[in-house]
């Protein structure tokens, strides 16, 4: 047992922090999410995109990776390229956007070059073409798409069942680690704020009632962290499914708190905090979410059927 | 980074269990562990049971060798916590002589006390209890009245001690004593024996088991000076050690996660999981437990790499806090029958261990302060 990372998976992460650094650059004005080309490309020419299939390194490398690119200010799309590509040993054009309904806005698909689409037979993985997407508009802070016409059933490469169960247990990996870093980046920001913002000539973090609401988060935000590495780490659909629970679960009291302490900042576009705060209003109902993926743990923990 | 256990590690565990097994009476969980490790009857078991432990050497493994141990790992006293307590705890109070009780006369004890106290507490014929909280110092254990004055080559113990678990039965207690002052650097340890005259211990009857809370009366007790632990006014350092070692002490987590699972067996016996809402109930309970059992191995870590304890005890503390409630609330809203006394005795076990959770150790809001000050580094109010 050892929950830290090891000397080498440090040094990934080490490599990746100035890149992030870059990243947080002042804040555009009004309700447009952009994806972060720059991080982007910094992480394709450092080649951690490639870094669970790179010989001795896994999943749980690009794990650690990903949450570290969550937590950042700016979006790009890393959990569909470096997990459940490399987990589904599927060769897709980056970014990849995964749809868990072809008829509604689906993370990233507006930027996507591919997207992995469920649907009644079970998933399909496939390419997209020019004028395939279009942007939708909306307040959850990721380039979010949908579909100009319905996927039909004969696109691309359907995905065995057991393919489909890899998938679901990847991608709810994949939106524990993304909701990990943007928890923790909602919350350094926040902890932040309310050591600078006085009122009644104290600044506002030196209150009990802010502190300890801070504090319970911090818990559940540094929790659903280790058990989102844990899935990783063990691959075990499980636990991958439990991680996803917890933190669908934590995420309103995030969100919740975060936003409330920012004060009246909170709700304008000015102050940074909505970049993570509607990444987590988006990731909280990702894949039907906390009782979906509830329902789905207790299939796998305690059911007769396998579950998808 | 690695979340699974080595092959000794695994090991340790199957012996452990192997030995649980061997050595625990059939009706153990109905007649003994329902009742709380502080029971007369469990502690008078206990003493039967740590002396087996002792034979088999796994009292103390984690200790070091010139004390009586065999040096293992912190995390194998981490399993050997887990699998004791989610059992009901039958080495009773030896778990916490044996985890920060010990320990702390190991650091900070003379070669007299540590040849005295360290071989008796490895044979497992010694009892402790922990004489900290006041009736006016809980959460603020630092302002204690219970005060120690020198007197005939030694001290004069006069005040009272509360929410004492297993003092009527315990042979010594590790006790805070003011000898000056009114702040924490006044504080002071002693290792008072229990017989002395003017000890006086009187049962508080308390939900969270049977005989577990006291109050403890000292009435111009002499202690001699070789029952002081460490210098004068050293106290506060030596309690904070020995409650970095309580608040993660007891593997709450694990006792949590097997009352969920076992409760998904009981419910599903019953026919009574087929229920969407109740699958979902459990399973975020499970996520509770499995948080916490993580944060906890977090603390354990830093602990095998030497690393000196941080703030995320208290992290660790606040998630099995939250645990236990889960587990409990899951039994609450789907087997309520289970806990009548007639009912499950391991989902009762588990709703009555959860009511003092958030109290024992330390109170889940005295851990939030600390996460405040000491990890999120906000600002205090003055």
């Amino acid at each position: 047992m050892d929950t830290q990372p090891t000397p080498e998976q440090q040094a990934l992460l080490d490599a990746v922090a100035p890149m992030l650094a870059k990243a947080a650059a002042p804040p555009k004005e009004g309700l447009v999410y952009d994806y972060d080309q720059d991080l982007d490309d910094d992480l394709v020419a450092s080649g951690f995109h490639d870094l669970a299939r790179t010989e001795g390194y896994g999943l749980a490398d690009a794990a650690l990776i990903v949450e570290l690119v969550s937590g950042a200010l700016k979006v790009v799309e890393a959990g569909a390229t470096m997990l459940v590509a490399p987990g589904l040993d599927l060769d897709l054009p980056h970014p990849i956007a995964l749809v868990a309904d072809a008829r509604r806005p689906a993370r990233f698909l507006s930027v996507a070059r591919s997207a992995i689409v469920l649907d009644d037979g079970g998933a399909v993985a496939l390419e997209l073409q020019p004028g395939q997407t279009e942007t939708a508009d909306g307040i959850f802070a990721y380039p979010m798409g949908r579909f100009t016409s319905p996927v039909t059933p004969t696109e691309g490469v359907r995905l065995s069942r057991p393919m489909v169960r890899k998938l679901m247990s990847i991608w709810r990996l994949s939106l524990a680690l993304e909701a990990a870093g943007a928890m923790r980046g909602a919350l350094d920001f926040t902890v932040e704020y309310v050591k600078t913002r006085r009122q009644f000539n104290r600044a506002i973090g030196s209150y009990q009632a802010l502190q300890h609401r801070l504090a319970e988060r911090t818990v559940a935000a540094k929790a659903t962290r280790l058990l989102a590495l844990q899935a990783a780490w063990s691959g075990d659909p499980a636990h991958a499914a439990l991680a996803a629970t917890y933190a669908q679960g934590a995420i309103p009291a995030v969100i919740h708190d975060c936003q409330q302490f920012n004060g009246a900042n909170g709700v304008t576009y000015e102050h940074p905090l909505h970049y993570w705060t509607f990444r987590l209003a988006a990731l909280q109902g990702e894949l039907g979410g906390v009782s979906a993926q509830a329902q789905a743990a207790a299939e796998l923990l305690w059911g007769q059927d396998e579950s998808p | 980074m690695e979340f699974g256990w080595s092959e000794p590690e695994r090991n340790y565990r199957a012996r452990l269990r192997a030995f649980l097994a061997e050595n625990l009476p059939e009706d153990w969980w109905s007649e003994y562990a329902r009742r709380g490790p502080s029971a007369p009857k469990v502690m008078a078991f206990a003493r039967g049971f740590n002396a087996k432990m002792v034979e088999t050497g796994l009292l103390t493994r984690h200790w070091p060798r010139q004390y009586g141990g065999e040096d293992a790992p912190p995390w194998e006293h981490l399993i050997l916590s887990e699998e004791m307590w989610s059992i009901g705890e039958p080495r009773s109070c030896a778990y916490m002589a044996t985890n920060f009780i010990g320990p702390a006369i190991m650091a900070y004890g003379t070669p007299e006390q540590k040849a005295y106290h360290l071989g008796r507490i490895a044979a497992g014929d010694v009892y402790w209890c922990q004489g900290f909280s006041e009736p006016s110092a809980g959460s603020d254990l630092a302002s204690l009245r219970t005060t120690a004055t020198a007197a005939d080559g030694g001290y004069l113990i006069n005040g009272s001690k509360i929410w004492t678990s297993y003092a009527h039965s315990a042979d010594y207690c590790m006790l805070l004593a003011r000898t000056e002052g009114a702040t924490r650097d006044g504080i002071t340890v002693f290792l008072l024996d229990m017989r002395s005259k003017g000890v006086t211990v009187r049962p508080i009857p308390g939900m969270a088991g049977e005989q577990d809370f006291h109050e403890i009366f000292l009435d111009d007790v002499w202690a001699p000076s070789e029952a002081r632990l460490g210098e004068e006014g050293s106290g506060w350092a030596i309690v904070r050690t020995a409650l970095h070692g309580e608040r993660v002490g007891a593997a709450r987590h694990e006792a949590a996660a097997r009352a969920v699972a076992h409760a998904v067996t009981y419910l599903k016996a019953c026919g009574r999981f087929d229920e969407p809402v109740v699958k979902t109930r459990a399973v975020e309970a499970l996520a509770a437990t499995e948080a916490a059992r993580l944060l906890v191995y977090d603390v354990f870590d830093r602990r095998a790499k030497n690393l000196p304890p941080t703030a995320d005890t208290s992290i660790a503390r606040v998630a099995m806090m939250l645990s236990d409630k889960a587990a409990a609330n899951f039994i609450f809203e789907f087997a309520p029958e289970a806990v009548c006394l007639d009912g499950d005795p391991k989902l009762f076990t588990q709703v009555m261990k959860a009511l003092a959770s958030g109290v024992a150790a330390g109170a889940s809001e005295i851990q939030l302060n600390l996460i405040a000050r000491d990890h999120l580094h906000l600002p205090s109010g003055a």
